[in-house]
């Protein structure tokens, strides 16, 4: 059964140089969604691990004005409340959050991932294609990202509507902005879904900025679906397989 | 990180426009300008002229030809105030028609943009002229570039709309986007004009460029006249790679403080001036060193002191004016402190000083305007004992907004709020340590100073001492009965090259009774020796940013006499110091070599064709020493060496550690930073695909789970790589 959309989340610590980045669980967020965040940090440090939640993947592009990001994801249990990321390095920080509902048995999980750095100053980002297996899969867009311009503007982000209509919810667009001390080089953080992308390639279309930025693109699949067999009883499997086949 | 390269999001706005008649034409934007920012406007006229607007410049212009009106013309406007526009151009005499194109560009140069350009004028009534062409310039020897052209036509025929250019020129350096046209018939029906815009960057370094289209005619030209103009323009952006960016450069590899207590020259010092001791303020010895085996130390108890590098003493500016900014790399080391001090200084010739500071506190490095200013503390700490790469660029002080930018380790720092409103002044000096009573002790080392904003950042540089190559051979051209060694402080012997090269190869060089070295003992000016040097060899991604030269001076009395020193690196214009500059090492504000030396530290600068140093060019060079025209007293050498800067490469993650643990790394080169090397590591659990896109063209790497690959990539400049993308293979179901 598909995850459905629950709600997003958002926010930007322009004004202050620190190395945590406290976060808010988006509206409704419940036990057993799947919730992922991204926080983006105009620094370049290592997002630490968090108790709990698994560190999906995190990059740090040194083209420009560096900027650290990651992803992180918890199928949320009782009594959660809003984690608190940690960088090893501070820096002026924006995130965003979103919230996936599985349906009754599943198990919500990302299952593919393609980080791409954007390393030449641009206006569009097009995030590199994953491959999807899974029939119910959800095609989510992370751009963390970092303005190539001095100026108090925001970033802002447009989805593309081609090849595909790609979703971006509320408080999914965040960015430092004009509370920041020096005015210098934005930091942003934004989302955007597709469901229903089905099997095989899915290449996302060209996201527009507002501002001429770099970028790092991190393009996740997701699915409701049933859970991974562990890797080594799947290879017992096989194995067993091919031996019943060589006696039969 | 060097600025990213121009793309078409640094061109702010722009327009086109045609007038088919008129002695002027009003140019607009669709808005006014932002303040700092540049115009570029190319217009195409066939009436008598063009004048140059009022702020403007001309960068590029055809000629009238054939005795008919026909021209291009680029006008500049460098550092714009805010709301400017529109502008008139005029023709003293004469009516259009008239085409343009005009832009406001960001980033770019302020002081002086262009780089190149080329134009040319084609007559011709032959039908299917082929390619019509601007020429091509010549080598540009930087990235990092738009490049502007503009081709037009002008015909008396009648059906002129019928015209297009056609297809570009075979050019393997050609990615150049053409713009659509501009096509305009004046009131008469008589004079047609016609203009395709182009455009393009980042440009190749170190390649020419022609904007070579062909042409589609209508039949109906005939054997009508027409006449071709095109101009190709090319600008460098505010962060433009340069290459020999250094002005100055020290390791303070040659050991000793020794000489540096004395300014006997104008110019060409290794330190301009001092406010301390030597010696107990500041100490050159090998427990500073950074890189190489020497750097100095700076030692403040309560006082004031610091060493001072200004721009009238600095080796190479050959009486330049003093320019609007200054780019500064070295590596620093706080060993201990008190409070906040100051490390480092740069300094207007009037008007607010930038300062480098240090919080005991915090355990923070920090940039500030002024002594009182806010300061802009960087992220993250730097401890004691450990030596950080300071690259710290203040710009903009021959104007009235200053800034400063600044990174560590290679990591953009957060830099304090522009001054606005200034009194526009230049740059005067840079000091290292405080000009302010504080207790701090640090090292420095790897010292590097440009005048260029382009230079910034320097990037971890080292720089490293090269003496004379012992298995070379000194030659001499003249009589060898004109120079002689000496020892012990002036114990003359006959000329032998073997003993003269052991003489002169010591680091520190021996200031004592026991100095030797090599002399001119006869003046001759046609008398020379040539030493070859030793040289560094690069490491992979090690580029060389610049090269100084530099001489401890010996005479054999306290007398002046003349010598010359010159050296050669096998390029078109090798000479470093002019044929004919002497020094006099034995004047009276410098006598006695035996127990100060005379330093003299120069650039080795590439002449007129300036070029990025190569293993080459380092390879070759030799220094000579005589052509002394009075030789009285005696005068010589004690040592001669290289002091080369060499930018280092620099490794990064930039992917993981992921749930994995997943982790990418990048190896990039010094000074451009292009990218050498990937390093996957995937982890005991999954393989991964590697993907990047080098020059257009995609490549794709596989990696097995538990496997490593290092991908060799040695792009050849910083933006050759656009974009990487690490996939871990997908989870097994």
């Amino acid at each position: 059964m598909a995850l459905t959309f629950v709600a997003a989340s958002g926010g930007q610590g322009g004004s202050t140089s620190a190395t945590t980045r406290s976060t808010t669980l988006p509206t409704g967020a419940t036990t057993g969604d799947l919730v992922l965040f991204l926080p983006v940090i105009g620094s370049n440090g290592t997002w630490n691990t968090l108790a709990g939640w698994t560190l999906e993947g995190q990059s740090v592009n040194p083209s420009g004005t560096v900027h650290t990001a990651a992803i992180y994801s918890r199928v949320l249990q009782a009594g959660d409340t809003a984690p608190t990321f940690t960088c090893t390095v501070a820096g002026k920080s924006a995130w965003t959050g979103i919230c996936w509902r599985p349906g009754t048995g599943d198990t919500p999980r990302v299952y593919a991932k393609a980080t791409t750095l954007i390393t030449a100053a641009t206006t569009s980002v097009t995030p590199n294609p994953a491959t999807s297996t899974e029939p119910d899969t959800i095609s989510m867009v992370f751009n963390s990202n970092r303005a190539q311009v001095n100026g108090a503007t925001g970033i802002t982000q447009t989805p593309p509507t081609t090849p595909a209509v790609y979703t971006e919810p509320t408080n999914g667009d965040q960015s430092t902005a004009v509370d920041t001390t020096n005015a210098l080089r934005q930091v942003g953080s934004h989302l955007a879904y597709r469901t229903g992308v089905g099997t095989g390639s899915i290449q996302p279309g060209a996201f527009v900025m507002n501002v001429s930025v770099i970028d790092i693109a991190f393009h996740y699949l997701l699915t409701g679906g049933k859970a991974p067999l562990p890797r080594a009883p799947y290879i017992v499997q096989q194995e067993a397989i091919r031996r019943a086949a060589r006696w039969a | 990180m060097p600025q990213l390269p121009l793309s078409s999001g640094d061109i702010l706005q722009e327009a086109t426009g045609t007038a088919n008649s008129g002695s002027s034409v009003q140019v607009s934007l669709p808005a006014g300008t932002q303040a700092g920012k540049t115009v570029i406007i190319l217009v195409q006229t066939s009436t008598q002229d063009a004048a140059t607007p009022s702020g403007f410049v001309m960068d590029q212009a055809t000629s009238d030809f054939d005795g008919l009106f026909h021209f291009i013309r680029v006008f500049r406007r460098s550092n714009t105030s805010a709301a400017e526009g529109p502008w008139t151009i005029s023709s003293a005499s004469g009516s259009g028609p008239w085409t343009w194109w005009a832009m406001e560009v960001d980033r770019f140069d302020l002081a002086s943009p262009k780089l190149t350009g080329s134009s040319a004028e084609i007559s011709t009534n032959t039908v299917s002229p082929g390619f019509v062409s601007t020429a091509s310039t010549g080598n540009m020897l930087r990235n990092d570039t738009l490049v502007l052209g503009m081709l037009g036509l002008r015909t008396d025929a009648a059906n002129f709309a019928g015209f297009s250019f056609g297809a570009a020129k075979p050019d393997p350096y050609d990615p150049h986007t053409n713009l659509g046209s501009l096509a305009t018939t004046n009131a008469s029906g008589s004079v047609n004009l016609y203009g395709q815009r182009l455009r393009s960057f980042p440009y190749p370094d170190a390649q020419g460029i022609d904007f070579a289209r062909d042409v589609n005619e209508p039949t109906e030209f005939g054997t009508s006249s027409r006449y071709y103009v095109g101009v190709v323009v090319v600008y460098a952006s505010a962060d433009s790679s340069v290459p020999d960016p250094l002005d100055f450069c020290t390791g303070f590899e040659f050991g000793t403080h020794g000489g540096l207590t004395a300014a006997p020259l104008a110019a060409r010092r290794i330190v301009a001036s001092t406010a301390g001791t030597w010696g107990t303020n500041f100490l050159i010895q090998s427990a500073s060193a950074r890189s190489g085996t020497y750097g100095l130390r700076i030692v403040q108890s309560a006082v004031a002191a610091y060493l001072r590098w200004d721009w009238t003493k600095l080796d190479n500016n050959n009486g330049a004016a003093a320019p609007g900014q200054l780019v500064a790399g070295f590596g620093v080391k706080i060993v201990s402190s008190t409070g906040i001090v100051v490390l480092a200084e740069i300094n207007p010739t009037a008007g607010t000083i930038a300062q480098l500071v240090y919080n005991t506190t915090n355990t923070q490095l920090g940039i500030r305007w002024g002594s009182g200013g806010t300061v802009s503390y960087q992220s993250g700490t730097t401890a004691t004992g450990t030596f950080v790469w300071v690259d710290w660029k203040v710009t903009g002080i021959n104007s009235a907004t200053w800034a400063q930018e600044w990174m560590l380790n290679g990591v953009d720092q957060e830099a304090p709020v522009n001054l606005t409103g200034q009194t526009a002044s230049t740059f005067s000096s840079m000091n290292v340590g405080g000009n302010v009573a504080q207790t701090v002790t640090i090292d420095i080392d790897d010292l590097c100073l440009g005048s260029r904003a382009a230079a910034y950042p320097i990037g971890k540089t080292k720089v490293v001492l090269c003496t004379v190559d012992t298995g070379g051979t000194l030659t001499v051209t003249g009589s060898t009965a004109n120079l002689n060694t000496f020892s012990a402080n002036g114990t003359l012997a006959a000329w032998n090259a073997t003993t003269a090269r052991g003489a002169i190869d010591e680091v520190p060089p021996t200031i004592s009774t026991s100095a030797d070295g090599l002399v001119q003992i006869t003046a001759a000016t046609g008398t020379y020796v040539t030493i070859p040097m030793a040289t560094y060899t690069l490491a992979t991604g090690e580029i060389i940013h610049s090269v100084m030269a530099m001489f401890a001076l010996w005479a054999n009395s306290a007398q002046t006499a003349s010598l010359e020193l010159a050296g050669n690196n096998g390029q078109a214009f090798p000479t470093w110091l002019t044929t004919g500059t002497l020094f006099n090492p034995g004047s009276t504000a410098q006598p006695a070599s035996a127990t100060v030396p005379m330093w003299v530290h120069g650039k080795f600068a590439q002449g007129a064709a300036v070029a990025y140093w190569t293993q080459t060019s380092l390879n070759a060079v030799v220094l000579d020493v005589g052509k002394s025209n009075d030789a009285t007293p005696d005068i010589g050498i004690h040592v001669c060496y290289l002091e080369i800067a060499v930018a280092e490469a620099t490794s990064s993650r930039i992917y993981g550690p992921d749930e994995d643990g997943m982790t990418v790394d990048v190896t990039r080169s010094g000074g451009n930073y292009a990218v050498e090397s990937y390093f996957v590591d995937c982890g005991p659990t999954r393989g991964a695909t590697l993907r990047y896109v080098q020059d257009g063209t995609e490549v794709v790497k596989t990696i097995a789970a538990n496997a490593t690959l290092t991908e060799n990539v040695s792009s050849n400049q910083f933006d050759a790589v656009s974009r990487v993308t690490i996939e871990p293979d997908p989870e097994v179901l």
